[in-house]
């Protein structure tokens, strides 16, 4: 018995080694291979707080790759129903009211998203912390409580991002990315990230409440609250077409 | 009298009460049930000059219900009821009955009142049964057949004319008709949809087939409307990968051929752009091979005329433009203006609307047209005042 308690601690205290031994290059790919599946579904409530009034809204969303994905809008009543399907690089909008799928211009991509902090193109994400960026360890931090790592994120000189340098804090024990400070090229803050109310979602341990905190508008804030997230579902190609944005529920 | 208008707040007040008291347990109800839809308040003044005009207020309500029978059969309705009040109604003692109005094969427009200055009208302009199979869907009865691209002009839409100017009643009537979609793939569909009338000469069936290539989308179109044969055909993609286009254009060609028949080419085209911070513009141009038509300009006017497709405008050349944005999060404003050349005709249609929450909006929109008859001049105005509560 004292043996099998004497190897698993090893085994732990040999984990925990090799962990304090990765490189900011394998931190990095870990908690981003943690938020991400080859094909995942979400059901959110996004709110988009400002000092004199807030506006909530929900949805669901479905992605496969970074080509596809599909939103359903299930909230407030006057959107309920209204849906978006982007295929690479075409995007379509199913309006229930008046039975119209209507082929939106592709400038509309890089809009602000229903007037949020979060842009199209941050919900269908299509850089990569990973690939757009160096990566540099510059020390250990506490986040709620949390032993983490600092990362300094630069951008790589060919990556079309638009941040001058991005520092993250991921949990050490979990690899999550808890606190993430975006520095425009002038070294300047510009917004703060947390990820909080750390639950299992989809089988992972996650924060399940991401803010978005413009750091020079006081009172400004958008949060993303995650109700459902599952990984990898069985979905096809097919499930991102015009003709199923006016089936989906 | 006052009986009438109480039973008619009682009615809905029970309705707004039913909706409020029902968020708990339509959860439990959500699977088979779902209702949505909005309540109104909506202000109009109309005149030509200051010594003239006439208001007219109403209370609308949509309601929207969804009964789900079993995985692939769905049962929709939509009712819109409307309380007209105001000098509007006084002055205009056949309100009640110009409202009144079903073009559908089956009758399903009501009056429960219809006094000297109040007038309840309800319709249900949706009354369907939806089958869905795995390639296929199957809708029976009064429903919305939308096949148009534009957002001024809609050649293709030959079940349902869009009325541009008409913002009130973005839904439309529907259509009582037999809807067939099979689905080939998941981007491509065969359409086929029968509009039978009580009038041999007022049916419309036609065929589409929609494929999207080369990053476009596609739509051709063959059937009879009316009086005509239709062919037709539209797209939708974009240019540089940056700028929306799209055009749709459908040509009539008589099934008889007499002196005062002849075959019509109705057309549109139209650019978009959506700017980063939300502003949206929209060009697009109209062509009709027929010249100007009165009887388009009264359907303009009056919304409980309808336009068709063949005659979308009182113009043979129009062109519209449209910027929409927000002004500030919360207020967006927008501005519409259309100009056809027969007789200069000018309409424009500036309006802004503020989000007071999640649910409620007020809206002030204002309409004016101007032309060239008999001398360059106003042709009359409207302002609106809206209130709308979503649930």
């Amino acid at each position: 018995m004292k043996k099998i308690i004497f190897t698993v601690v090893g085994i732990l205290s040999l984990l925990t080694v090799s962990a304090q031994q990765l490189t900011a290059d394998e931190i990095i790919k870990k908690a981003e291979d943690k938020i991400r599946g080859n094909s995942s579904y979400a059901e959110f409530t996004i709110q988009i707080i400002r000092p004199k009034w807030t506006r909530e809204m929900q949805a669901k969303v479905w992605s496969l790759g970074t080509k596809y994905s599909l939103i359903l809008i299930t909230a407030p009543a006057k959107e309920k129903g209204t849906v978006f399907l982007k295929r690479d690089k075409e995007i379509w909008n199913w309006v229930p009211s008046i039975s119209r799928t209507i082929k939106l211009p592709p400038s509309m991509m890089s809009q602000s998203w229903m007037g949020s902090d979060f842009t199209n193109d941050d919900l269908v994400k299509e850089s990569s912390m990973e690939k757009d960026y160096t990566h540099k360890l510059v020390g250990d931090s506490v986040v709620d409580g949390r032993d983490c790592y600092k990362i300094e994120l630069t951008p790589k000189p060919d990556a079309a991002v638009v941040w001058g340098k991005i520092i993250t804090f991921i949990d050490k024990k979990d690899f999550l990315q808890l606190r993430t400070e975006f520095y425009d090229e002038d070294g300047y803050l510009v917004n703060i990230m947390t990820g909080k109310d750390i639950k299992m979602l989809g089988g992972k341990l996650l924060p399940s409440k991401m803010e978005m905190i413009p750091v020079d508008k006081p009172g400004n804030k958008t949060v993303l609250i995650y109700q459902k997230l599952e990984f990898d579902i069985q979905i096809s190609e097919d499930f991102f077409s015009v003709n199923n944005m006016k089936r989906v529920k | 009298m006052f009986n009438k208008i109480k039973y008619t707040l009682l009615l809905l007040l029970a309705f707004v009460s039913h909706v409020f008291g029902q968020t708990e347990s339509t959860k439990k109800w959500s699977k088979y049930v779902a209702v949505n839809g909005y309540l109104k308040n909506m202000q109009t003044v109309s005149f030509t000059n200051a010594d003239n005009l006439v208001g007219l207020h109403f209370l609308h309500n949509r309601f929207n219900a969804k009964l789900f029978l079993t995985k692939s059969i769905t049962v929709n309705a939509s009712m819109r009821n409307r309380l007209f009040y105001g000098e509007g109604v006084k002055n205009n003692p056949f309100f009640g009955k110009q409202t009144d109005v079903d073009n559908g094969l089956v009758d399903m427009s009501f009056l429960p009142v219809n006094e000297k200055a109040l007038v309840m009208h309800t319709i249900f302009d949706r009354a369907n049964v939806n089958f869905s199979l795995k390639k296929m869907d199957i809708t029976l009865g009064r429903q919305r057949i939308n096949w148009g691209i534009n957002v001024a002009w809609n050649p293709n839409d030959i079940f349902n004319t869009y009325n541009f100017i008409n913002f009130d009643y973005e839904e439309r009537p529907g259509s009582d008709a037999v809807y067939i979609e099979y689905y080939p793939t998941g981007m491509s569909s065969m359409n086929f949809a029968v509009k039978p009338a009580k009038n041999d000469s007022s049916w419309v069936a036609a065929l589409m087939y929609k494929f999207n290539k080369n990053l476009y989308d596609f739509q051709v179109l063959g059937g009879v409307y009316n009086q005509d044969f239709v062919l037709g055909g539209g797209w939708a993609g974009s240019i540089k990968n940056a700028i929306g286009f799209k055009g749709e254009a459908s040509w009539f060609l008589p099934q008889q051929n007499t002196l005062d028949t002849t075959t019509v080419l109705v057309s549109s085209a139209s650019f978009d752009y959506s700017f980063e911070n939300s502003m949206y513009v929209n060009f697009s141009v109209y062509y009709n091979t027929q010249d100007f038509n009165q009887a388009s300009l009264l359907a303009l006017q009056n919304t409980s005329l309808q336009l068709t497709a063949k005659n979308l405008f009182p113009s043979q050349w129009a062109f519209f433009a449209q910027t929409s944005g927000n002004i500030t999060p919360l207020l967006n404003g927008s501005i519409a203006l259309m100009y056809g050349t027969n007789s200069n005709l000018l309409f424009a249609m500036p309006s802004i609307t503020y989000s007071i929450s999640n649910n409620w909006d007020i809206m002030l929109l204002g309409q004016s047209y101007f032309g060239d008859f008999s001398g360059y001049k106003n042709l009359g105005n409207s302002i609106f005042l809206r209130l709308k509560w979503s649930f």
